[in-house]
């Protein structure tokens, strides 16, 4: 496992998709700087700042996340270095969980540049406003929300693996989640006890359930089996590829 | 040693749906040699490969390498076996050195210098910035040759690992592979479209057709066997025939064409066969002393499908 994550680290020193998914990632925060600094004339509520950050980077950090992970699967398969990985030999479990652990290494570098360039910038524009339980509040949701849309979104790898060589059907699916993630928020009081079973729905429903809430145990339950299965299906489906 | 079967597959089938692409393939293949399979395009030869290697499950029946039975993905087995299947694979965006470091990282179990080694054993330069995309197809195959060798493999299965080599390279090519088999006691499997190639090369050959294996035979025997004769091309082949068989007793031949005899029997020699026909007025075009090549006897036994 270890060899195989190394190796995954190194194939990601040169890997141009991640450089640029990081760089579309990290560069919300700053530009948002930019944008209250130069453009906006009228100045700008720290919170209602903070929202936009927080709503942009889960849109962004998604479709990163996802075209990341099409990418690396697809181009194993395209460029068929598949074939000498299991033939090296890499047990194909093995080499599943490399893929999911690199992806995740990637996902959590880019949240906390972000997070941390998202503090940064909170403190230029609203320095006085901003208190080191706001700074724990932001921290705290950034993470939870962007761990919980990490593990939600786990199923692409296995529709990546499916799809071998194709991109566009796992780019759709990952914007289709995406679209769910977002709508998730928009979602009635009166649909939450249907909403909270779909796990993309249910990653921002469970951002603004109190934290005794039960519908905040469904969200986690539905996001934790979405992974669960999401992992367990790449596996299957690996294994019993013919490659 | 030369007696020692290092790989054997016995029954080996591999269906998809109805379709049954290979089928009860049982190989045998001797420690020491290059075994050779000769197929057209689609008759097989990269599926079974690919089921030595783990690449594609088995339908039925069963593999054995170095005495045991593959059951699955077994790092021992495995990391013993070098390989090239279809094209040689690697990251288009890395330099050869890196990718071969990627895959002896993954191998995980390989000497300090095998990356430079293998690439100096091919030819091809250590730690230079050219990526794999800007790579020729000559550089490609050895660069594919460098990765298979890189952990001093027993078993080296290749898969038509000549394609795209000029003349120049699949001489060196062969040259190496036979430097390997006979001076380093490596086994190597290899698969080629060239024919000639494979003759050169191989000490025994498997004939692959239509996902059968139809013959398996050393080149010794193949050798031995081959038909000798001479062949002759006249401008009248009734009149010679009734000259072979009354004047000359020779009853051991056959007509090939309009124009062309084949003569099996041995006792007859060129000048009284050419004294014969000239002297009784027949045109002799050509009279020449032939004998059955590798590529005949595939013919033969594929049903007259030639080879590609």
């Amino acid at each position: 496992m270890n060899n195989a994550f190394q190796t995954e680290i190194l194939k990601l020193k040169k890997n141009k998709m991640a450089f640029i998914g990081f760089v579309f990632t990290i560069c919300i925060p700053v530009l948002l700087v930019l944008k209250a600094v130069f453009l906006d004339k009228i100045k700008i509520d720290y919170h209602e700042w903070i929202q936009t950050v927080f709503m942009l980077v889960n849109l962004v950090l998604p479709i990163m996340s996802g075209f990341f992970i099409t990418q690396s699967m697809q181009k194993e398969y395209g460029e068929k270095t598949i074939i000498n990985i299991i033939t090296a030999p890499v047990n194909r479990k093995v080499f599943v969980f490399s893929k999911i652990t690199v992806w995740f290494f990637w996902y959590v570098v880019v949240m906390i540049v972000t997070e941390c360039l998202t503090i940064l910038g909170s403190l230029i524009l609203f320095h006085s406003q901003v208190t080191s339980s706001a700074i724990c509040f932001t921290i705290q949701l950034f993470t939870k929300i962007g761990l919980l849309s990490y593990i939600a979104f786990l199923p692409v790898i296995w529709i990546a693996i499916r799809q071998r060589t194709l991109f566009y059907p796992t780019m759709l699916s990952v914007l289709f989640f995406v679209l769910l993630q977002c709508a998730g928020s928009q979602v009635s009081e009166e649909l939450l006890p249907v909403a909270c079973f779909v796990p993309w729905l249910a990653i921002q429903i469970s951002a603004m359930l109190p934290a005794n809430s039960q519908y905040l145990y469904i969200c986690i339950a539905s996001i934790l089996c979405s992974g669960l299965l999401g992992i367990i299906l790449a596996i299957f489906e690996f294994r019993t590829q013919d490659l | 040693m030369e007696n020692q079967i290092i790989l054997a597959t016995k029954q080996l089938t591999k269906k998809y749906g109805d379709v049954r692409a290979v089928e009860q393939i049982n190989l045998n293949v001797k420690k020491g040699r290059i075994y050779g399979l000769l197929g057209r395009n689609g008759a097989g030869k990269t599926t079974i490969m690919k089921m030595v290697l783990g690449l594609i499950s088995i339908s039925e029946g069963e593999i054995e390498i170095f005495g045991e039975r593959l059951k699955g993905n077994e790092k021992s087995i495995y990391t013993r076996i070098g390989s090239i299947i279809e094209t040689p694979s690697f990251y288009s965006y890395l330099t050869g050195t890196e990718n071969l470091e990627i895959f002896s990282r993954l191998r995980g179990t390989i000497k300090k210098n095998a990356v430079k080694s293998a690439l100096e054993v091919v030819g091809l330069p250590y730690k230079d910035k050219k990526p794999f995309v800007s790579y020729s197809l000559g550089m490609k195959q050895r660069l594919g040759i460098a990765n298979a060798i890189m952990n001093d493999p027993e078993i080296l299965i290749l898969d038509e690992p000549t394609n795209g080599l000029d003349p120049v390279g699949i001489v060196e090519i062969r040259r190496f592979l036979q430097t390997l088999c006979h001076e380093q006691g490596k086994t190597i499997i290899i698969s080629s479209h060239i024919l000639s190639e494979i003759a050169l090369l191989a000490d025994d050959i498997g004939i692959i057709h239509d996902g059968h294996l139809l013959k398996e035979f050393s080149m010794n025997e193949l050798e031995e066997k081959n038909k000798r004769f001479i062949e002759i091309k006249v401008n009248s082949v009734t009149k010679a025939t009734q000259l072979l068989e009354n004047m000359m007793k020779c009853k051991n031949y056959t007509v090939t064409d309009k124009n062309c005899i084949e003569i099996y029997d041995e006792n007859l020699n060129t000048e009284e066969i050419a004294d014969c026909l000239v002297s009784h007025g027949i045109g002799l075009s050509s009279l020449v002393f032939k004998h059955e090549t590798l590529e005949d006897y595939f013919t033969s036994l594929t049903g007259g499908a030639k080879f590609e």
